[in-house]
């Protein structure tokens, strides 16, 4: 497993794992019943499975790898925007285990990839090319 | 639209084909079928955009091959393909012509509801005539009621004869259709459609299409005043939500596969204008292909793309899963999971669409290459039933238990 996946994996968990707290919380309270709050619920879901879903092809390639990993950033990065939305705090997001190469830069290298053919290596190889 | 275009209705349109179609036999046929046929049609996509000339010519040979009788089942002598295949399908031809994409969306919708609703006797006339090469139009959307699922189209029967009267709007595929599928109200509030001749004295099809998108597909008006059609000719199509089935999620995932088609044939074009575009002045590059900036972009339409792609996949598992299995949870699922399709492609086929023209630089936007139909058809096909509200039916499930209510929107 390359150490894109990795992240990605530990950034999905993270997003499931705030996904759980946010909805235990919003049981407790009336608004769960608001438009706004249940469509912004519901756009955390379809983050979560849309990276959930590149998951299960991610091994297939090192372009799928990156797609999962940029997935489930998104997935994580809106779950702790949403947390603090609607219960007003934030919850500790993991440390990653080891480095990989900036989100940004792994965007960039797709994207060279599909544009002009650029071999995608293993996520810290690309990095360090990049 | 004058009244002289409405008046001049086409030479082409007729009540029965004039051949025979092909019968396509497998899934694997099916997609081998629709990328030969995608080829075809994007080498005229952007001029027949830009002339609004009414595709007659390629409709023919795309219900001719046989992929309008794909989902016939097989008992009655057709393929019977899966909803993965057929959302494959529909993505394949809408990269290359999105408006040749969307004019079979009702045609199939309509074989769902006769599969569900019809009579042995309907199933298999009409099964035949679908592998025969007949195209379903629709006339279902009301022209004034204040929501997309009343009815206001009357429907009376008289012994063994139906009579309609009503005014339809957004009716694509009716000008092109052999038959067109009206939907009306009994005095009861029954939901039936009438399957209605194209030729059918009192049957009016109105050339008023203006959007700017989707130009192609003449989705204007029906009048429908006093139309005669026997009672054998009437399903009882609002059956089909009285009990769990899979004909709304079957609905809506044709339409995400339309709007993924889109984003794909929007990405390609991004690829090949920015392979093309030249370097900025201050990026002290040779090339714009090696614009770092312009690359990260294209990345992130990738990723977005691929995930469209894979949930559209999953969507239409869930779909097949409630076909074999109409139970609530089952058709529940499908209603969910169609509904992230349609969020994840309506998001990307107008990101990739507008990012197409950014990154091809001023010179794309030229009218001679048409690439604006991308954003466009992007923009007026995701309109069929508001995105918001796919969020919504997604985050109610999860966090009230609420399952999505029954029609053919979700």
């Amino acid at each position: 497993m390359s150490n894109v996946h990795s992240q990605g994996r530990s950034d999905l968990a993270h997003a499931r794992h705030v996904e759980a707290a946010l909805l235990e919380y919003l049981r407790g309270q009336s608004a769960r019943h608001e438009a706004l709050v249940i469509a912004a619920v519901g756009e955390l879901r379809i983050r979560i499975d849309a990276a959930d879903a590149l998951l299960e092809r991610a091994d297939q390639s090192q372009s799928a790898a990156i797609a999962f990993r940029l997935a489930a950033a998104e997935a994580a990065r809106l779950s702790g925007h949403l947390y603090f939305e609607l219960a007003g705090r934030s919850l500790p997001r993991p440390l990653p285990d080891s480095a990989e190469p900036a989100l940004l830069t792994q965007r960039r290298l797709l994207g060279d990839h599909y544009l002009n053919g650029a071999a995608l290596a293993d996520g810290q190889e690309a990095g360090s090319n990049g | 639209m004058t009244q002289s275009t409405i008046l001049d209705l086409p030479q082409q349109a007729r009540p029965a084909p004039r051949s025979l179609a092909h019968i396509i036999r497998s899934d694997a046929e099916a997609i081998e079928v629709a990328q030969r046929l995608a080829e075809d049609f994007a080498r005229e996509a952007a001029l027949r955009d830009r002339e609004r000339r009414l595709p007659w010519d390629e409709l023919e040979r795309f219900s001719q091959s046989g992929l309008w009788a794909i989902t016939v089942p097989k008992a009655y002598g057709g393929a019977g393909v899966s909803y993965v295949t057929l959302s494959e399908v529909i993505a394949t031809i809408s990269a290359a012509d999105s408006s040749l994409g969307q004019l079979p969306q009702n045609h199939l919708g309509v074989l769902s509801n006769l599969g569900l609703t019809g009579s042995e006797e309907q199933k298999q006339r009409y099964y035949a005539k679908v592998l025969q090469g007949y195209r379903f139009g629709n006339a279902f959307s009301e022209a004034r009621s204040q929501y997309v699922t009343t009815f206001q189209t009357q429907i009376r029967f008289d012994a063994d004869t139906a009579v309609l009267d009503g005014e339809k709007a957004y009716c694509t595929g009716a000008l092109f259709a052999h038959i067109v599928p009206v939907a009306g109200v009994d005095e009861a509030g029954h939901v039936h459609i009438a399957l209605v001749a194209r030729d059918a004295a009192g049957l009016t099809v109105l050339d008023t299409w203006d959007g700017f998108g989707q130009r192609i597909t003449a989705s204007g008006q029906v009048r429908i005043e006093g139309v005669r059609v026997p009672a054998s000719d009437v399903v009882p199509a609002g059956k089909a939500y009285e009990q769990p089935t899979a004909d709304g999620p079957i609905s809506q995932i044709i339409q995400a596969a339309v709007d993924t088609g889109i984003a794909r044939g929007a990405f390609a074009e991004t690829l090949r204008v920015a392979r093309q575009a030249r370097p900025w002045v201050d990026s002290g590059l040779q090339h714009g292909w090696q614009d770092p900036l312009g690359q990260a972009l294209i990345g992130e339409l990738a990723w977005r793309l691929q995930a469209a792609e894979a949930i559209l996949h999953r969507a239409a598992q869930a779909v097949d899963r409630a076909v074999a299995e109409p139970t609530e949870e089952r058709v529940a699922e499908a209603s969910v999971i169609v509904g992230q399709a349609k969020v994840l492609s309506t998001e990307i086929s107008l990101e990739a669409s507008s990012r197409l023209l950014e990154l091809g630089g001023t010179r794309s936007v030229s009218a001679s290459q048409g690439l604006d139909r991308f954003w466009r058809n992007a923009r007026t096909h995701t309109l069929h039933d508001p995105v918001r509200w796919k969020y919504h039916l997604v985050g109610n499930q999860l966090l009230n238990g609420v399952k999505p209510q029954r029609h053919s929107w979700n």
